[in-house]
Parts: structure tokens; C-alpha cells; sequence
């Protein structure tokens, strides 16, 4: 009976208290959203799942647990804490991405800038709520909307926070569909979301050949910071325009992207273990996050404004809205809401400029964020 | 500490003012770049003719010499494909080959007959062995698929 | 059609293509004094049907198409493929008209010489009048 009773102490069971139990239910509930929803189900099934396994009660000292040193998880963990899984997510990311409808109208990249004042005004407005700078930062990340982004800053700049901030950047990521419309709705005119786009034009093989080399080069002497990303995304985007590489690029938009998201995807959620994860930080996290996706998608939307006033062909200003980096679900986003006006105006291709942008430009503002920071 | 007192104590403005404009100056001087590109782009292939331009030495029995063809870009043929495969669409199945590169060169196509020998070489074009010829779906479908991802 | 000079062109190598292979030294010999190394350029019109057969090509390099009046065509760029079996069949006709597709290098044999080498020599006549009915066989006689 002692032997039954020391077994049953060491159970889940016998260990488990209501923080398990609420986690095991947030993580229950992301792998319904991505299963029955379908938000981003290829991110949130497998950090659904993840949480459910970082929440199983385990007996510390067998190296079970994730922030257990010589665990399976701890290993797997590993390619988050040193930054390895999002610049191999951001190869897999260029080599399925066309920038062909960035490099017909390039002055669309400039909504992809005026997306990322969230990242920058949630930085503050962190920064006041008494977050210290690295962590504002990481939190900032949130608003450029792109996972594998905030994963990377936060793994350089505050590593114990990598759990909320991942799942706060992807649930947010997953619910585009559901915050940015009334955010679209609200600071445009029926009249504005009326306007259809001019043809693009037809863009060369040669200059997307060009493209990524000139991308990262520039955009690397600027801020060198974002070379990891930045370069394994342009990288991938080599590979698939260079053709004579079609192997690799299949490679990297295949089993490369999806190996590394099933094990960012898996080890994130599992960092998400009550007693690091509900507390009063990860809360302070999430309403930021939120706060910074608004801000990102109302400055995208106001700067397309602006640009009408200067431009001879004007855009329609939802595009603004796709400046946040989530591809391709905020062009979707804008494509719809478009549609909802006038079922002829096709934004999607169009969408798809400031989007492939946003990526560039989340980027870049992470990798400016970390040299402030360490610097 | 809270407020606008943590965000001045950490340099909080100043870091975000210097950041978004670092962002906006990596967007524009990349978008400023890439809208010249293809005029650059198109300045290279007429080089030259721009050269002989510039040093004069062009008279009018050069000029209505017919240039020397440029098929150094064929190694890549998906948009002369692309093109061939419109045309095509328009001319039903088997076509005429001889009829094909003639509705190319009046659509002004650079390069019509090398592209078609292109085409056949690559395996896009091949003929019906009746005097016409057909055009591969499944290699052009092979050939989009790859510039697609 | 630019004329190519001598040096552009490796004799070794054009005795070697099947059309010259089964020739004895003396006759390859005659056919090498009628031979000439000429350039084409894409687009170029080597041959218009219904004119005086007044050449017959060897395909050195280079992508050429056969087309009729009625649409019908078939490309050549083998390297020793010959066009213009007119110059030694009656009635010395041209029966389709020739373009080159890409740049591209060929043999020229003057017709009405050509004509007369394979009359005046029955052996070496009959040898290269066979290669070319060959060739006509493979085609299915579109050329």
C-alpha cells in the first residue's frame, strides 16, 4: 500500500494544481482553434500540443522537463534559446515567397515600414508599464506580427520570456482574421475601400534574380543585426528564382520549414510551463500584444492615407493593413474586406507587396532592437 | 519606475525615433533601388547601341544592318515560355510552328525563332511528327510549379 | 549568309559526320574542294520554295526549321543533317523554304556542282544519294 501510495505521489495526478489544469486547457484550446478553426493550424496544433507537454506535472530531477539540463525537451529547446530555428524558418519563408508584385510597385514597401511604428510605440508603452528595455523590446517584437521574429529577439534579449511573447505573437498571428477587420473598417471610408489597383507590371526573371542579393546587401550594411534573418530569407528567395537550385529551394519550403516548425512549434509550447507562465508579466505580455497588432495595422492603414495625398495613382488603403508581416493571412485579410465592398476588386496580389515588406522590415526593426539593446 | 519617467530614464524616445527611421530608411533606399532596376536593367541590354550612340560612329547603313542577335539570356525560359504558352492558347493544338513564330515577332517578342528552337530543346514544343506540333503541359506545368514556390 | 574562312573550320571533324563517313580519300577529296563553311543569324531565310535549287546544306551547329505553304514544319540541329535534296533531284526545285532559327554554322556545296559530282562519279553518286534517301526516309519526306 506505501509502495501504491509513493507511486500515486509521483503521478500527475497527485502533482497537478489549477495552473496545470488552466494551461492544459489553453493548450487544449489551440489545438481546436487550429484543427476545427483552421487558424494557422500548422503553428497552433503543434504548440497546443506542446503545451499540453510542458504541463504534464512532472517529478523534478529525472530531466524530464523542459528547463531540466540533459532533457529531450531541453535539447530540442535548444534551437529556440540560441536563435537556430527562426533563420531556418525564414529560409523556408524565401524560398516559397515571389517578391514579384513588391518589385512591380516598390513604393508599396513604404507600408511595410509604417506597419512596424507598432513594434516601436509598444516598445514605449512597455517601457512605461516598468518592463525593463530588454524586455520591452521583446515585447515591442510582437507588432511586426511575425513569430519567428519575436522568437529570435526575445531568445537574444529575454529568454524567459520566449514562452508568453511565442504564444502571444502567434495567437495574434492566428486571430488577424478577427483584429484587424474593425481596426480596417474603422479608419477607412467606404470610398477608400472602393479603390481598385492599377495592373502591376510584368517584372523580369533577371530582377528577381537581383533582388535578394541587392535585398540583403543593403539591408544588412544598414542593420547589421537582421543578418540572420534577413540572410536565410534571402538566401531561400535565391534558390527559388535561380531555378538551377530548384532542389534545395524545394528542400527548404518543404522538409526544412516544416521539420524546424514542428520543433519551434513543439519546444515554445512546452516552455510554456505554469509556474513560468502565468504570472503577472505574461498578462502585462499579452495585452501589449495586442495593443502593438492594433497600432501596427492602424499605421499601416493612416500611411496609406497619407501616401494618397502625394500620389498621382491612388492605392486603396486596406493594402496599409497588410504592412503587418503575417503572410500571407493580413493580405488575405485585405482581400476579403475589399470584396466584402466590391466583389470585383481583386487586392490579394496587391496585398501581397506591403506583406513580403512587413517581413523585411520586422526584420530589420528586430535586429535595430537588439543592437540598441546589447549595444 | 513607470510612466514617461522609465521611458526617458531608458532612452526610451530617442531609441524608438532612431529605430523606425533606421526601418524607413532600409524600405526606401531598397524600394528607390528596385524601381530603378529594371531601367538599369534595360539601359545594360542596350548597351550597345547607346555606346555607338554616344561616340557617333553609327551611320545609316549600320543602322538598317540587322543587330546581331542576343540569346545570352536563354539559359532562363520561363517568361519566353509564358509568352509562347498565351499564343499558343490562342492557336489551338497542333500548331503551326512556322504560324507560331510569326504571331511571336508581330506581338513584338524579342527573339522569336531562338526561342522556339529553345523551346523544342528544352522540350516544351515537340511535334506531332504529322508536320505540327504540340505543347507540353506537363513540362511548362513542371517549369511554373518551380518559378512559383 | 557570311562566308566563315578556312581556319574557322576542322576538317578532321566534318570528314568524321555520317553524310562524308563511308567516302574513300580521292572521293572525299572531290567533296571537299566544293565544301564551304557558312554562317547563318536567327531568322534568317537559307531557303524560299519553289526557287532553283542552288545550294545543299550540312547542319554544322545551330537550330533550322523546314516549313511548307500549308504550316507544316520539322526543326533539324543534329550536326550532319543536310538540307536541299532539290539540287540533286528533278525537276531542281526547292519544295519548302528554310529558316534559321538560331545562329548556326553550316556546309554550302553549290548546287549545279553538287549535281554534276554526283553524275559525273556513279560510286561516290551512288553512296551520297543513298545517305540522302536515307535521310528522306527519316523524315517521312516532309523535307
Amino acid at each position: 500500500m506505501e509502495l501504491f501510495l509513493d507511486f500515486f505521489a509521483n503521478t500527475g495526478f497527485a502533482m497537478a494544481d489549477y495552473r496545470n489544469l488552466i494551461m492544459l486547457g489553453i493548450g487544449m484550446l489551440f489545438i481546436y482553434l487550429g484543427i476545427a478553426k483552421h487558424y494557422e493550424p500548422l503553428l497552433l496544433v503543434p504548440i497546443g500540443f506542446g503545451i499540453l507537454l510542458g504541463n504534464i506535472p512532472v517529478f523534478k530531477g529525472l530531466g524530464l522537463g523542459i528547463y531540466e539540463p540533459n532533457s529531450v525537451l531541453h535539447y530540442l529547446y535548444f534551437g529556440v534559446t540560441q536563435g537556430i530555428y527562426p533563420p531556418l524558418v525564414f529560409l523556408g519563408i524565401g524560398a516559397m515567397t515571389d517578391f514579384s508584385t513588391l518589385l512591380a510597385r516598390p513604393v508599396l514597401m513604404l507600408l511595410g515600414a509604417a506597419a512596424q511604428m507598432g513594434i516601436f510605440m509598444t516598445f514605449l508603452g512597455a517601457l512605461a508599464l516598468g518592463f525593463a528595455p530588454n524586455e520591452a523590446a521583446s515585447i515591442g517584437i510582437i507588432g511586426g506580427a511575425d513569430g519567428p521574429t519575436a522568437i529570435f529577439l526575445t531568445a537574444k534579449l529575454a529568454k524567459e520570456l520566449i514562452g508568453p511573447i511565442a504564444v502571444a505573437a502567434y495567437s495574434y498571428m492566428a486571430l488577424v482574421p478577427v483584429i484587424q477587420p474593425p481596426i480596417m473598417r474603422l479608419l477607412t471610408t467606404r470610398k477608400e475601400r472602393l479603390v481598385q489597383m492599377e495592373e502591376p507590371r510584368q517584372v523580369s526573371k533577371r530582377e528577381k534574380l537581383i533582388f535578394p542579393i541587392l535585398a540583403v546587401l543593403l539591408c544588412c550594411f544598414i542593420a547589421p543585426a537582421a543578418l540572420p534573418l534577413l540572410g536565410l530569407l534571402f538566401l531561400g528567395n535565391l534558390l527559388k528564382e535561380a531555378v538551377v537550385t530548384e532542389r534545395l529551394a524545394q528542400a527548404a519550403r518543404t522538409s526544412v520549414i516544416d521539420s524546424v516548425t514542428i520543433l519551434l512549434g513543439m519546444t515554445v509550447g512546452a516552455s510554456t510551463q505554469a509556474d513560468v507562465f502565468l504570472t503577472g508579466k505574461s498578462i502585462g505580455i499579452f495585452v501589449l500584444g495586442a495593443v502593438s497588432f492594433g497600432v501596427a495595422t492602424a499605421s499601416g492603414l493612416i500611411f496609406a492615407k497619407i501616401m494618397n495625398l502625394f500620389l498621382k495613382e491612388k492605392i486603396n488603403p486596406l493594402l496599409g493593413a497588410a504592412g503587418v508581416s503575417a503572410v500571407p493571412d493580413s493580405a488575405r485579410v485585405v482581400h476579403m474586406v475589399g470584396q466584402e465592398e466590391d466583389p470585383t476588386n481583386y487586392l490579394l496580389m496587391h496585398a501581397m507587396a506591403p506583406n513580403v515588406s512587413g517581413v523585411i522590415g520586422s526584420a530589420v526593426g528586430a535586429g535595430i532592437l537588439w543592437s540598441f539593446i546589447i549595444g | 519606475m513607470n510612466g514617461l519617467e522609465a521611458i526617458v530614464y531608458h532612452n526610451g524616445f530617442s531609441m524608438a525615433a532612431v529605430g523606425i527611421s533606421i526601418v524607413f530608411t532600409a524600405l526606401v533606399a531598397l524600394s528607390i533601388i528596385i524601381a530603378q532596376l529594371h531601367k538599369l536593367l534595360l539601359v545594360w541590354d542596350n548597351r550597345k547601341a547607346l555606346i555607338q550612340k554616344l561616340r557617333g560612329k553609327r551611320n545609316a547603313s549600320e543602322a538598317a544592318k540587322a543587330p546581331e542577335p542576343d540569346v545570352s539570356d536563354f539559359h532562363n525560359i520561363h517568361e519566353e515560355a509564358r509568352q509562347f504558352n498565351i499564343l499558343i492558347q490562342v492557336m489551338g493544338e497542333p500548331f503551326s510552328l512556322p504560324e507560331l513564330i510569326y504571331l511571336a515577332e508581330t506581338r513584338g517578342i524579342r527573339h522569336p525563332h531562338a526561342t522556339a528552337a529553345h523551346l523544342i530543346t528544352k522540350g516544351l514544343v515537340f511535334p506531332d511528327n504529322k508536320g505540327f506540333f504540340l505543347w507540353n503541359h506537363e513540362v511548362y506545368n513542371q517549369l511554373v510549379k518551380g518559378s512559383r514556390h | 549568309m557570311r562566308q566563315l574562312n578556312a581556319q574557322e573550320t576542322d576538317i578532321n571533324e566534318i570528314k568524321e559526320l555520317g553524310f562524308f563517313r563511308d567516302l574513300l580519300p580521292e572521293e572525299w577529296a572531290e567533296v571537299y574542294a566544293l565544301l564551304n563553311h557558312v554562317s547563318t543569324i536567327e531568322g534568317e531565310e537559307l531557303i524560299r520554295e519553289g526557287d532553283h535549287a542552288h545550294t545543299f546544306f550540312i547542319i554544322l551547329r545551330g537550330h533550322f526549321m523546314i516549313h511548307y505553304r500549308d504550316g507544316r514544319a520539322l526543326t533539324l540541329n543534329q550536326r550532319g543533317d543536310i538540307i536541299g535534296w532539290s539540287t540533286v533531284i528533278s525537276p531542281f526545285q526547292y519544295t519548302a523554304n528554310v529558316t534559321s532559327l538560331t545562329e548556326g554554322e553550316l556546309l554550302a556545296i553549290p548546287g549545279d556542282r553538287f549535281l554534276e559530282l554526283v553524275q559525273g562519279h556513279a560510286a561516290l553518286g551512288e553512296k551520297l544519294v543513298k545517305k540522302i534517301n536515307e535521310t528522306l526516309y527519316h523524315r517521312q519526306s516532309l523535307d
